[in-house]
């Protein structure tokens, strides 16, 4: 197990070095002078002179990649134009709104995907089958910014039942936190559960064709026994994996949410950032959620070993 | 062509291809055409789909939106063909490349495509080719990854062994003889790309992150119609129902296709 954990960590290391160098880059992708672009185009050529040298564009491509590179394993991300702050310290205030949110919405999604995957496996053909693959469908089909505003205007504008945007933290209280979160975790909840309730009809259909689940039955089981016994349980590999992918893509993509509610979140200061042109947070937040999406998928692998004996590594 | 359904996506993707080819001839006014007199106007004969904040007719918007949306679909479905089918073909068929080519797959499936997205349009700049350009490789490596998938199975078949004892070069035999056999796959994952592209400019366009907000796409129409939902919701319903139209008759052609073309994986998909 250690041995398997510390092959995976190794073949991480190109992947986070071209992921590091793909965020590198995107700052040089830029049409023109990015100090320009940064300050605007009205900025004093001296301060542009300045920005240049602190950013080290005047150093050759490959010096300043090292240099980069060199920055980033010590933890230093560059400054903040906007907020002239460290890029990290910028990114520490904005992550206990997404982690809030993340969970909150990956409970919603798991909580509705699941079940519906496991009732529609069970009872295939039937008209709650049928209901379920049709609404997954349209979870899949659905942009969800489009059903985050109408959700907005069901139950903020007309009804009345829901704050139309905003945040409080917890320190004020976790039954306020929990309505502004309301909305945007239904809303990216509802549209992960579609994906999560298809693979688990997928992953449940293929256990329930098995033998051992025909002599479970044989030996007088009762119907939810077997289901929840010993179809469900050898169903759980794919489960977790897509409950795994959905939650990293939940932690770094809550752009869609975070801006359409106004939560102050690591998605929103992205949003924020490429309108603000603040590269040194964009890089950081691009790095940050590309690296936690390969970590996480990691602990995925590792989640199996655990939720089957028979893996071996 | 089993499943009606399929005949139904068919039909949704006719309807709109039509609606944003003759964009030109069936909108009744010219999408950009302000008219202050008459703004935020319900929906009526005059105005099919009412009008938005400056008087614009939604309806005409909408339409040279949908033409917007094909046009960087189809770009998008084109150059993360023309990036990912031949990196799938090579890392799949010259085993040398392999590792080199989807490693740096790997890493462009590293970061969820929203994000990749969203920060190469902060590098591009916004405008419609820019979009083209970034969802067009944040999703070329998804189609590298199924080409390459059958490639590796197509290339231990018999008729490969043949051609490579007939002493025929490693590029011919690609083209002629693996290739064909990989192009089922590769058509459906292009269905859905297809798809991602169309809610991906949307998103984009929406986040102000797109095309540049006076253009008229889908995405656009409904960040401009936010802030009057709820006294003018048409401007920000219709829109969004054009994009569920859209994606939905793609998906549904995806599932089609791929029932057809790819008999082994009907099992476990449809049921």
């Amino acid at each position: 197990m250690q041995a398997y954990i510390a092959r995976r960590l190794v073949t991480m290391v190109p992947i986070v070095v071209l992921v590091g160098t793909i965020v590198f880059l995107l700052l040089h992708l830029t049409p023109g002078d990015p100090a320009v672009i940064m300050l605007g185009p009205d900025a004093p050529a001296d301060a542009v002179t300045q920005l240049r040298h602190d950013l080290g564009l005047d150093l050759p491509l490959y010096v300043q990649w090292g240099r980069w590179f060199e920055r980033v394993l010590r933890g230093d991300l560059g400054r903040s134009i906007f907020f002239g702050l460290p890029v990290t310290t910028v990114m520490r205030q904005h992550l206990v709104p997404t982690v809030f949110l993340s969970l909150l919405a990956i409970l919603i999604a798991a909580g509705i995907g699941v079940p519906a995957g496991i009732l529609s496996a069970v009872r295939r053909g039937s008209w709650l089958d049928q209901t379920v693959t049709l609404t997954a469908f349209l979870g899949v089909s659905i942009p969800e910014f489009w059903l985050a505003l109408n959700l907005v205007l069901l139950f903020a504008v007309q009804l009345g039942l829901l704050p139309v945007a905003g945040y409080a933290p917890p320190a004020q209280g976790v039954g306020r936190t929990l309505t502004y979160l309301a909305l945007p975790a239904f809303t990216m909840g509802f549209v992960q559960s579609a994906l999560i309730a298809r693979m688990t009809r997928a992953a449940m259909l293929e256990v329930v064709a098995q033998d051992y689940i025909r002599t479970a039955h044989a030996k007088g089981l009762s119907f939810w026994q077997v289901t929840l016994r010993h179809t469900f349980p050898n169903a759980l590999i794919a489960v977790v994996t897509v409950v795994g992918i959905v939650f990293s893509v939940m932690m770094g993509g809550n752009v869609v949410a975070e801006t359409i509610f106004t939560i102050p979140g690591i998605g929103q200061l992205l949003m924020s950032s490429v309108l603000r042109r603040d590269y040194p947070v964009i890089q950081g937040i691009v790095l940050l959620v590309a690296t936690a999406y390969v970590v996480i998928n990691l602990l995925v692998d590792v989640v199996y070993a655990f939720v089957d004996p028979r893996i071996r590594y | 062509m089993r499943r009606p359904v399929v005949l139904v996506g068919v039909a949704l993707i006719l309807l709109l291809v039509a609606a944003g080819l003759l964009a030109p001839l069936l909108a009744p006014a010219h999408p950009q055409k302000m008219n202050i007199a008459e703004r935020l106007r319900a929906p009526s004969l005059r105005y099919l789909l009412g009008t938005d904040d400056f008087g614009r007719d939604v309806f005409s918007r909408v339409l040279y939106g949908i033409r917007l949306s094909l046009t960087i679909g189809a770009a998008v479905l084109l150059l993360s063909t023309a990036i990912g089918l031949p990196a799938g073909l090579m890392a799949g068929y010259l085993r040398r490349l392999d590792n080199a080519l989807m490693r740096v797959m790997d890493a462009l499936m590293a970061f969820p495509a929203v994000i990749l997205a969203i920060a190469l349009m902060a590098a591009l700049g916004p405008s419609a080719v820019n979009v083209a350009v970034a969802l067009g490789i944040v999703y070329s490596p998804r189609m590298a990854r199924v080409v390459r998938g059958s490639v590796l199975v197509v290339r231990e078949f018999e008729y490969v062994t043949a051609a490579q004892a007939l002493g025929q070069s490693e590029g011919l035999i690609m083209l002629r003889h693996v290739l064909p056999n990989c192009l089922s796959p590769a058509v459906v994952q292009g269905t859905f790309i297809f798809a991602y592209a169309v809610l991906g400019e949307a998103l984009l366009s929406f986040l102000g992150a797109g095309v540049p907000p006076h253009v008229p796409s889908l995405g656009t129409i409904l960040s401009g119609g936010r802030v009057y939902m709820g006294q003018a919701p048409w401007i920000t319903i219709f829109p969004g129902l054009a994009i569920m139209m859209l994606v939905i008759g793609l998906n549904l052609l995806g599932d089609g296709l791929r029932d057809v073309l790819d008999p082994r994986l009907v099992r476990a998909g449809t049921g």
